[in-house]
Order: C-alpha cells, then sequence, then structure tokens
C-alpha cells in the first residue's frame, strides 16, 4: 500500500562537467530501476495510462480508498446489539468509503470470512447462520443514516458498484443478520467477521 | 545525450519488468472492515426487566359514561405530554371501541404533541415495542422516536399511518445503545386527516419493555396436620406460582415437576389456575406420567400447547402428594421448572430459573402385614395353615407391636402363633377372645427392617363342602407413630377343594339268584390317602342305576326286582364322601329261575332249530326233537317247578321238574335210573331224582345244559344233530354242543 511517485528531473540545457554527467546518468538510471522494480512489487500502484511519457518526464498514479480513513477499519459497538433470529444489527453510524488514491476507483464487496472458532463448534455453528452485507447509507433531509432491513426481508449488499473519483467519499453501512431458523444453541455466543471491500482503478 | 538515453532506459525497463501479465493498465486494492457480534442470550431478559406502564392508559377510570376528558399528565403517569393535558377517551365514544381495557387516547389532544415516556433500561438491553393505532376523522399520521431520555436525542422508527376503518398494530425492535440507561418511548404527532390540530391520532395498548422473564416460587402446606414438622403419611399440597417478571409475554408457557421417591402423587388433586385437571394426557392443560407433572399455563393453553403469560401475571399450578415413610428422616426435595418462549425467538425454548423446596420429614415406624403363604385346603386331608408376615419398613424401630387375627366361624378351633424375634425362634401363642374367633399375638418391639410371622393352623373337617372360603384376616399395629396405614392389615383366603380323588372299584359277585331275586356282594373298596373316605356303592343293573348302600361295611344288595327266567347284568360302583366315583366295577350275569313262566326248551344245530316235544302226555312218552310250533304246542310247553337243591361240580343248586304245562304230573326222566350213557328220555310221573334237573348255564352263552340230579348225566342230543323225531338220550357232561338248549320264556 505504500505510494510511489518516480520523477524525473528537467533535462538543462547547460552543459555541466562530464563527470557530473556521469553522475547524472547513473542516478537517473538507478532510479529507473527502483521504479520498475517497485511497480511489479506493488498492489495497488498504477501506471496512469493517461500520462504523457518522453524523455524527460514520467509519472506514476495511486489506486487506494479507505474506510474511515483506514485500510483495515474495525467497527466497534456492533455486538452491543444482541442478535435474534431473523433479525439484523448495523452500524450505528455509516463508515466512509474514500478514494485516497489519483485515479478513479470502483469499489465491490468481496468476501467474508470468519475467524476461527476460539474453542467451540457453537460458534461455528453461529457464524454458519449469519450473513454479513454492505450497503450504501441513506441520506434524506440532510442526514446520513443506517436502516436495518426490515425484519422478513433478507439483506443485500449493493450490487452496482461504488465509483469514486480521486478524493471523494461515500457512505456505507454494514449489516449482519442471523437465520431466522438459527437453533436456540447460538444463543451468547459470539463471532468475528472480515469483511473485504475491492477497489480496482477504473478510466475516468 | 546520456539523459535521453537513461530515461529511454528505464522506460523500457520499467515495461519489462512491470507491465508483463498485469492487466496491462489497471491496479486492485483492498480493504477489510471487521467487527464482531453476538447472539442475544434470552436469560438476559430477566436480569433487569424494563417495561413501560399502563400502556392501555388505564390508571385512572374516567367513569363509565362515555366521555372524552382532558386529563392533566399526572392522571395517566407516567406518561408525559408536550402538550397541556392528555385527553382520554372512554367507554366507546363516538363509536370508537377500545381495543384494550375501557380507555384509550388522542394523541392530539390540543395541538400536535408528542407523548412519551422514560423506561429504566440496560444498553444493550432488547427492547420490542408495540402499539394500537388508529385515525379520527381519516387518516391521521403518527411517528415513533426512541432515544436516550438523559440528552433528548430521539430516533426515528418510522411513522404510522392509519384510518378510521380499525386499529392498526405496529410494532418494532430496539436495542439500548450503549450508556443509555433511560430510554424515552414517545409518540408524535405528524398529521391528522382534517388539519385539525386537536382532532387525531388515537392510541391504545402501547407496549414497550424488554423479553418475557418466567420465575416459579413454589410453597408447601400440610394437609394432614397443623404440626411444624412433616411426617410420613402426611398429605402435602404444594403451590407452584409462575409469574412473568419479564416486559412482554411469555409464550409456550408450562410448568412440570418430577416427584422425588419420598412422596407419591395423590391422583386427581392437579388444579390449575384454579381449575382442577384430570391425570389422563390429552384432554385438558394438566398430565402425570409416571412420576412427572406437566401443566400448561396461561391465556389459551391447550391440552397440547402452553398459552401466554402477561407480564406481571401470576398463575398457580396445584397438586397433592403423600410422603412415603421411606422418606422419614430425610427431606422431600422438590423441583418445579418452566419452560417458555419470546415472541422475538418463539422457537428458542427458555427455562425458567431454579426453584427448589426442600421439606424435611420426621422419622417413623411403618409396620406393614402381607400374606406370606397360603394353604392349598383339602376337607379331612390334615393340618392347613395360613401365614402372614408383619414388617417394620419405616425409619424408626416400632414398640408395643401386635397382630390381630380375625378368624372365619368355622375355624374357632384354629392354632394362631406369633414369633417374636428376627429369627423366627421365639414365639407366642396368641390370646382368644371372641369365642376363639379373634386372637391378640403380643409382637412386642420390631426393629427397622425385621419381621415377625403369624402362623395360623387348622385341619378343616372332612365334610366342609367343596368351594367353602376361608378367610383369614391380621392386622399389625404398632404404640410407636405409624403414618402408612394402608398396609397395616391383610387378608388370607383359602378355598376348600375338597377330595377330587376317585375311590377303587369293588370286585363284584352274586350268592344267590332265584326267580325272584338277585343276591350281590362285592368286596370292600378303598379311598385314597387324604380322601374323604368310602361313603357306599351303587349298584347298576344292565347299566342303569338300582340302588345305593351306604358305608364300606355293608357291602350286599339283593336285587328283588327282576323277572323269572331273565338274565341280567350287575355292576357297582363305589362312592367316597366328596361325591368321587370309582369305575365299574366287574360284570356278572345271571339268570332268574323260570318261575311258574312257561318255556319252550330248543335245540339248534347250524340253520335247524327243534323244540323238545313229548310225543303225548301219556306216561312213558318219548321226548324227542320236533319242529317249534308258533304258537307253541301244548306238548311242547313246559314248566319249571323248583325241587329240592343238588350239588353239581361241587356247587349247590336248585333242581327243578321240567314237566308239561297241559298235563303237570309228566316231567322228564331217564328211561332207567341210571348214570349209563344213552338212556332215552321221556315224561313220566314225578317220582324221584332222575326226573328232577339242575340248570347250568354256559359261559358266555344264552345257552343251558340240564344235569339229571340223580345221575348227574346231562339231557344230550345224539350225534349232535338236529333232526325231527330225534329222541333226547342222557350222556355224560361233556360241554359240547349236544348238550345245549336255548329256553324261550313264553309268558313274556
Amino acid at each position: 500500500m505504500s505510494k510511489l511517485f518516480a520523477r524525473a528531473a528537467s533535462s538543462s540545457k547547460a552543459r555541466r562537467s562530464p563527470i557530473r554527467g556521469m553522475l547524472v546518468t547513473a542516478a537517473m538510471f538507478g532510479g529507473a530501476v527502483l521504479l520498475a522494480i517497485t511497480a511489479t512489487g506493488g498492489t495497488y500502484a498504477m501506471w496512469n495510462t493517461k500520462t504523457a511519457v518522453n524523455a524527460s518526464s514520467v509519472s506514476a498514479g495511486a489506486t487506494d480508498f479507505t474506510i474511515n480513513d483506514v485500510k483495515n477499519y474495525t467497527i466497534s459497538g456492533l455486538d452491543m446489539t444482541k442478535m435474534l433470529p431473523g433479525r439484523s444489527v448495523i452500524t450505528w453510524t455509516p463508515l466512509v468509503l474514500k478514494n485516497t488514491g489519483t485515479t478513479p476507483i470502483s469499489i465491490t464487496p468481496g468476501t467474508v470470512t470468519w475467524a476461527a472458532p476460539s474453542s467451540s463448534t457453537d460458534s461455528s455453528t453461529f457464524a454458519s447462520n449469519l450473513t454479513v452485507v454492505v450497503k450504501e447509507a441513506v441520506v434524506a433531509n440532510g442526514t446520513t443514516s443506517c436502516v436495518v432491513t426490515p425484519y422478513g426481508t433478507a439483506p443485500a449488499s449493493f450490487t452496482t458498484p461504488i465509483k469514486l473519483t480521486a478524493g471523494q467519499t461515500r457512505p456505507v453501512c454494514v449489516e449482519v443478520r442471523l437465520s431466522d431458523n438459527a437453533s436456540s444453541s447460538v444463543q451468547g455466543k459470539t463471532a468475528t467477521f472480515t469483511l473485504n471491500l475491492e477497489g480496482v482503478q477504473v478510466r475516468s | 545525450m546520456r539523459i535521453r538515453l537513461a530515461a529511454a532506459f528505464a522506460v523500457i525497463l520499467f515495461f519489462v519488468l512491470a507491465g508483463v501479465g498485469v492487466s496491462a493498465a489497471y491496479w486492485s486494492t483492498r480493504d477489510t472492515a471487521t467487527g464482531n457480534v453476538e447472539a442475544v442470550s434470552l436469560s438476559a431478559n430477566c436480569q433487569p426487566a424494563s417495561r413501560l406502564t399502563n400502556g392501555s392508559f388505564e390508571v385512572k377510570d374516567m367513569g363509565t359514561a362515555q366521555s372524552i376528558t382532558q386529563a392533566p399528565p399526572t392522571d395517566m403517569a407516567p406518561w408525559t405530554t408536550t402538550d397541556t393535558t392528555i385527553e382520554v377517551w372512554s367507554n366507546g365514544v363516538g363509536g370508537v371501541t377500545p381495543q384494550v381495557g375501557t380507555q384509550f387516547v388522542e394523541l392530539n389532544a390540543n395541538d400536535f404533541g408528542t407523548l412519551y415516556q422514560d423506561v429504566t433500561t440496560t444498553p444493550g438491553q432488547t427492547i420490542r415495542w408495540s402499539l394500537l393505532h388508529r385515525g379520527r376523522a381519516g387518516s391521521d399520521t403518527m411517528r415513533v422516536e426512541l432515544g436516550n431520555a438523559a440528552t433528548g436525542v430521539m430516533v426515528s422508527q418510522g411513522t404510522q399511518t392509519d384510518g378510521t376503518s380499525g386499529w392498526g398494530r405496529h410494532e418494532g425492535v430496539y436495542t439500548v445503545p450503549p450508556g443509555q440507561t433511560k430510554t424515552r418511548f414517545a409518540m408524535v404527532a405528524v398529521s391528522t386527516a382534517s388539519g385539525n390540530i386537536s382532532v387525531g391520532n388515537f392510541i391504545d395498548d402501547v407496549s414497550f419493555g424488554s423479553g418475557p422473564c418466567l420465575k416459579v416460587a413454589t410453597t408447601v402446606a400440610n394437609q394432614t396436620n397443623t404440626l411444624a414438622t412433616t411426617r410420613p403419611g402426611d398429605t402435602l399440597r404444594y403451590t407452584a406460582t409462575v409469574t412473568n417478571s419479564g416486559g412482554s409475554l411469555a409464550l409456550a408457557s408450562a410448568l412440570a415437576t418430577t416427584l422425588p421417591a419420598g412422596i407419591t402423587y395423590v391422583p386427581g388433586s392437579m388444579v390449575v389456575q384454579g381449575t382442577a385437571q384430570s391425570d389422563s394426557a390429552g384432554n385438558d392443560r394438566a398430565e402425570v406420567s409416571g412420576s412427572t407433572l406437566t401443566a400448561r399455563m396461561g391465556l389459551n393453553a391447550t391440552a397440547t400447547v402452553g398459552g401466554s403469560v402477561a407480564p406481571d401475571d401470576s398463575l398457580t399450578f396445584v397438586f397433592d402428594a403423600v410422603v412415603q415413610p421411606s422418606a422419614g428422616g430425610n427431606s422431600v426435595v422438590l423441583d418445579v421448572a418452566g419452560t417458555y418462549a419470546d415472541a422475538l425467538a418463539p422457537n428458542w425454548t427458555q427455562s425458567t430459573t431454579a426453584n427448589t423446596l426442600t421439606t424435611p420429614v420426621a422419622n417413623g415406624a411403618d409396620m406393614s402385614i402381607a400374606n406370606l403363604a397360603t394353604p392349598t385346603v383339602v376337607a379331612g386331608s390334615g393340618t392347613s395353615v395360613w401365614s402372614f408376615q408383619a414388617k417394620n419398613l419405616g425409619t424408626l424401630a416400632a414398640a408395643g407391636t401386635s397382630a390381630i387375627v380375625t378368624l372365619p366361624a368355622s375355624m374357632s378351633g384354629a392354632t394362631v402363633i406369633a414369633t417374636t424375634n428376627a429369627a423366627g425362634t421365639a414365639t407366642t401363642t396368641c390370646a382368644s377372645t371372641n369365642g376363639g374367633l379373634t386372637r391378640t399375638c403380643a409382637i412386642g418391639a420390631v426393629p427397622l427392617n425385621e419381621t415377625r410371622n403369624v402362623t395360623v393352623s387348622y385341619s378343616v373337617p372332612a365334610a366342609t363342602p367343596d368351594g367353602t372360603q376361608l378367610s383369614v384376616k391380621a392386622a399389625v399395629s404398632t404404640t410407636t407413630y405409624d403414618p402408612a396405614s394402608s398396609n397395616n392389615s391383610a387378608t388370607n383366603s383359602a378355598t376348600v377343594t375338597g377330595d377330587t380323588t376317585a375311590p377303587t372299584a369293588p370286585v363284584l359277585s352274586a350268592t344267590s339268584t332265584t326267580a325272584t331275586a338277585v343276591a350281590l356282594s362285592w368286596t370292600a373298596a378303598t379311598d385314597n390317602v387324604g380322601g374323604s373316605g368310602v361313603a357306599g356303592y351303587e349298584i347298576f343293573r344292565d347299566g342303569v342305576s338300582i340302588g345305593t348302600t351306604t358305608g364300606n361295611t355293608t357291602r350286599v344288595y339283593t336285587d328283588s326286582t327282576v323277572k323269572s327266567g331273565t338274565t341280567y347284568a350287575y355292576t357297582v360302583k363305589t362312592l367316597d364322601a366328596a361325591g368321587n366315583k370309582s369305575v365299574f366295577s366287574n360284570t356278572i350275569t345271571r339268570t332268574t329261575l323260570p318261575g311258574t313262566a312257561s318255556y319252550q326248551v330248543s335245540y339248534t344245530q347250524g340253520t335247524t332249530t327243534l323244540c323238545l316235544t313229548a310225543d303225548s302226555t301219556a306216561n312213558n312218552a318219548p321226548l324227542r326233537l320236533q319242529t317249534c310250533a308258533t304258537p307253541t304246542s301244548a306238548l311242547q310247553t313246559w314248566r319249571f317247578t323248583v325241587g329240592a337243591n343238588t350239588t353239581v361240580d361241587g356247587v349247590t343248586v336248585p333242581s327243578y321238574s321240567v314237566v308239561l304245562a297241559s298235563s303237570t304230573t309228566r316231567s322228564w326222566d331217564l328211561g332207567t335210573n341210571s348214570a349209563a350213557n344213552s338212556l332215552p328220555i321221556r315224561v313220566t310221573t314225578i317220582a324221584d331224582n332222575y326226573d328232577k334237573w339242575a340248570m347250568v348255564k354256559q359261559a358266555g352263552l344264552e345257552e343251558y345244559s340240564f344235569v339229571n340230579a340223580g345221575a348227574k348225566t346231562c339231557m344230550d342230543v345224539n350225534g349232535q344233530v338236529a333232526t325231527t323225531n330225534k329222541q333226547l338220550q342222557s350222556y355224560e357232561c361233556n360241554d359240547t354242543i349236544a348238550q345245549n338248549f336255548t329256553m324261550k320264556n313264553l309268558t313274556q
């Protein structure tokens, strides 16, 4: 998730000494190598295909976003609301997705993983009865809020990817629903989930 | 130049290293959101419960008349309003009937007000709310808001719009946010159909509370005595009271208890909410299965499903049980448990909190008595023994124990004893009263679990009728407290089975036979050992009973109903006192003597039968074989006139003059008074033994030989040939067919 901006120095029309010229050439070569190696190992750095490539200037953009300003956000207080069969818990306030890169990005819901049950199979059974969705927050009268999916209606994640330009934000909510068929053995059980959000660079 | 070369090299190297196989131009990234979730534990509903009160606006009765009251908020506490009053509607005024109780309110009392109530809550608590809403003059709209009573920050739970057709039910679930210990439940008037600020938004049956929480409290009351101490034998009445201390209805509510070993259920004693229940399943709200009692509680409970118990409701389940002797010195521990369900998780069965009631039980003796042995009584067969065993089943030694035996009237002569130690080596003879029919046995002390035996001995007389029932009763008592009386007596009944074994059959013989009587005698028969003894004999003639004798010493019988010249078969059976009969004795056949009857005497050889016929009635007329006349001829009709006895083969038998019926002076006679063979036989004047004849019946045949009393020779047909005119002769008796003749009684 590191960022890299490789920038080549502007050429100079002034004549320089041979030693200085050799040093400059070596430095530019080293910079090019560093740029290439870094780019191949990065996970989100991009090459801006629109960026002009010429002898005097080479630049790279960044594809990145945050959830409430961090890459891995921990939702607190979700377990304050105890779960009932057929009912949901939802983030009290929306989570804010922000494009912190330099290029437009498309964000979609990813997979959900569960922390391995620490000791009992009950927690695993509990997790198997849970559904985690991420959906856009409701904005009304200038207020943004998270609204629980009504009882009897299955919650669903947003299906149209959220497209954010650089610096743009979007409020979303995470809702977790316990199956109506969950057995009473899940009472008092806890589970920890991780919801992945996938961001992909898109053309502006 | 160097700079441009370096830049070009860098670009080329970048594409070589970075561009290969990576979507050529787009990059991706991944963020994560992590959270913890927890399933509710419904048992938390009990710690503590939260609930709104006066939800139906009944706390103050506005009167029986239909009315609309602008009540000060204090009348409807703890409700509060932003309006100046709370408008209470009573008893269906305006045609609107309250759904619950007799009153409801109009939210728009004087303005678009807010009616609210603050409830103490626990952060994280799951609260469910519900209300009835109705428009007054059309569709009115209100909004439910929930929030922090301390800060006044409220969150809408949505709007509710209803018309005038009826009450609309609205409900929701709310989780108390962190730090919120007092939650405000508010109903906000949003709009009215008429636009009138004081006309609209009826509200009734508001609830806001945590889940149900059933608790059971059990009490016990001694129905037998008022002593502070419970003793074995006491009847205890258990009352289990189930109370919903939660904030909402408890569904599928039921109670169950399994009685411990120290008590037993009193059948038919279950009462649920004041109504008696049967013990069987499927017909009402309670049943008994083994030692487990189940009762379904609450509104709309059925024979299979428990009902609902409203918050603060207390319902009772009552049943009786009797303390068993085994509980003496111990405690009876009863646990009544309940199950119920929360409407928010109807499939999650919840259990009431543990409720154990311990009842100490004092010690006590428990003397019991039971049949030990019942005799098989055969009348007259010896001594029969009835026995009982008394035992102390309690938890305390029994002192001053006695057994009282009651005998049937016929057994006053019985011997009754009881053992007085565990080994049975010490006994006491039971004191006799009441003419011997009551015996009192002083057994004394009986330690725990020890036994004492009571024995009744009696010889049942032989004359006792079969089927007689002889019931001996025994009751045990002790001066020590003995709470269990149901096992203090026993009845030992035996039925006299009588003698079912037949005696032996006698050996029958005949002592004499005359023309008018047959005298019989027989040997003495015997009965089985222990049997009722020989009571007599029954005499049969030709298979028909003709008489009996009594006792075993009279073993003769004379049949005087015979006809002369007739053959009879006699048998005898032995009778015993119980009515059993032996098999038939041997059969003897006797032919009575001729008497005054007239006979034809014939000889048969092959298919030819000829009659003995005198040539005439003249003296010395030959006796020949002639064709039998039908009707008979006077010269072949004979009478037998008894004469002196004679001896034949050592047996004394009567002799007869065989005379012509038409001339009583002519009798069969030898031609010469001699024992020589082949002497012709003729009819002569009766004179001596040579015209007398003894009759000897041939064994197995209805034929006779005639033995001459003087010569001891037999009437004989020479050559054994039946031809007419052949004169009969005398010949030594040789048991050949030449000497066998048949007699036909012509007078029968």
